[in-house]
């Protein structure tokens, strides 16, 4: 089967093709884009093989557990709206989304499988069981909330030369640190600096004068590098190569 | 514009739908967003948006999943524009679910994450870089050359290049764009 380009296809439109297929495209490009690929069988089928690589990207992300109350939330908004339906009254209503015709990467023919159960009909039943639910959860939410925030979520041990350890942890509420253990005390005159450094650029985020210290790290971490310099006094940038660092995804 | 629900979506649906792609969802959500309050809030508006359009789980089918993560990265993405408050390329254009007819078969098949990870690190450091910016941040070619202080079309022939180089390591149909 061909796909032929159009008059006037050249290569600025492959690369387009592939910034409409990431749907990062904007402005005077995406127009113009969006009007040649209308007639351009080449343009269209880039987009739509393009799409299908970027789809599989998505899978790179490691998977995550949500926190403990999720499903029930959800479940819960779910039998909100079934109970809405039920009663006549106006349901929460969500566009179902669909990605541009061209870029579509990806689908599959409705249908519903009958599989009647037990929680369907406990919802539907009893509103009043509906809204004594929804108080326990928000009971156990509020109950746990502190402790959930505090819940560790991901660590990333920086590796290097020197003895001891150190690692970033991420907390769920965002918040992360770097703590040190074990490092030797870095002497007379010299303290431990860590680094963020995003795209090469390094921005102080604390210092530690012994080798056992916890520092709180602000920002956003995903993405960069976290490094640890030993330096003569605080420095703005640093002034010799990393002893510890530690990529952070997430 | 909104659909109307299909008739009778059964709750067990939705939880059997839930339990079998929520830790993906919620990982390319927070990966994306950072956030794991932003990541289940995209999320359970995917799954219920999937749920009302009739969507159901079956193992022997790849669309729903890949249809799934799509939809999460789209809101991720609404999220992080919203935080910075600029409109690009408008995500959520249309109402209904995908069309199969409109998905080659590959999309729906070997959806297999290890052979996704493969791929993207056998790219270029220069080109993983980009497409990660873009895919993961969400960011334009343009925010992309500002970040990395490069030029605005080094950065768009490294995507381009770095996609091509994805559909071959992915298996996507190559031949179909050679034979044009």
């Amino acid at each position: 089967m061909s796909h032929p380009p159009i008059d006037g296809h050249s290569e600025e439109f492959d690369e387009l093709a592939g910034l409409y297929a990431l749907r990062v495209l904007e402005g005077d490009e995406l127009a113009r884009f969006e009007v040649h690929s209308a007639a351009c069988e080449r343009c269209q089928l880039m987009v739509r093989l393009d799409g299908e690589a970027l789809a599989r990207v998505a899978l790179v992300a490691p998977a995550m557990d949500p926190s403990p109350d999720f499903k029930a939330r959800l479940m819960r908004r779910a039998a909100q709206e079934l109970a809405a339906a039920a009663t006549g009254q106006p349901a929460p209503s969500e566009p179902v989304e669909e990605p541009p015709l061209i870029g579509r990467p990806i689908a599959e023919p409705t249908q519903l499988r009958p599989r009647p159960t037990i929680v369907v009909r406990f919802w539907r039943r009893s509103p009043w069981m509906s809204a004594l639910a929804a108080v326990f959860v928000v009971a156990i939410v509020t109950a746990g909330a502190f402790t959930y925030e505090n819940q560790t979520v991901a660590t990333y041990e920086l590796t290097g030369s020197v003895p001891g350890s150190a690692r970033v942890v991420v907390r769920r509420s965002g918040a992360a640190e770097l703590e040190m253990s074990g490092l030797p005390n870095p002497g007379p005159g010299s303290i431990y600096e860590a680094w963020i450094i995003t795209a090469g650029k390094p921005v102080a985020a604390g210092i530690a004068t012994t080798g056992d210290a916890k520092l709180a790290l602000s920002g956003t971490l995903r993405g960069t590098t976290v490094a640890i310099t030993k330096e003569p006094g605080v420095q703005p940038q640093p002034t010799s190569a990393p002893i510890l660092a530690t990529e952070v995804q997430s | 514009m909104t659909t109307s629900p299909p008739p009778s979506p059964d709750l067990a649906d939705l939880e059997v739908l839930y339990d079998a792609y929520n830790r993906q969802a919620i990982g390319l959500a927070y990966r994306m967003l950072g956030d794991l309050g932003d990541a289940e809030e995209v999320a359970q508006e995917v799954f219920l948006s999937a749920w009302r359009s009739g969507h159901t789980y079956d193992p022997g089918r790849g669309t729903t999943h890949t249809w799934i993560l799509s939809m999460v990265r789209n809101r991720s993405i609404d999220v992080l524009r919203a935080r910075r408050r600029r409109p690009v390329q408008p995500l959520a254009e249309g109402l209904d679910p995908p069309d199969a007819s409109d998905v080659p078969t590959q999309a729906v098949s070997n959806v297999d994450a290890e052979t996704a990870r493969v791929a993207l690190n056998s790219l270029p450091p220069e080109q993983k870089q980009v497409i990660e910016l873009a895919y993961f941040g969400g960011l334009s070619h343009s925010e992309i050359a500002a970040q990395l202080a490069a030029p605005i079309g080094t950065v768009k022939g490294r995507i381009r290049l770095g996609l091509d180089r994805l559909r071959t390591a992915m298996g996507v149909q190559q031949d179909l764009l050679s034979t044009s």
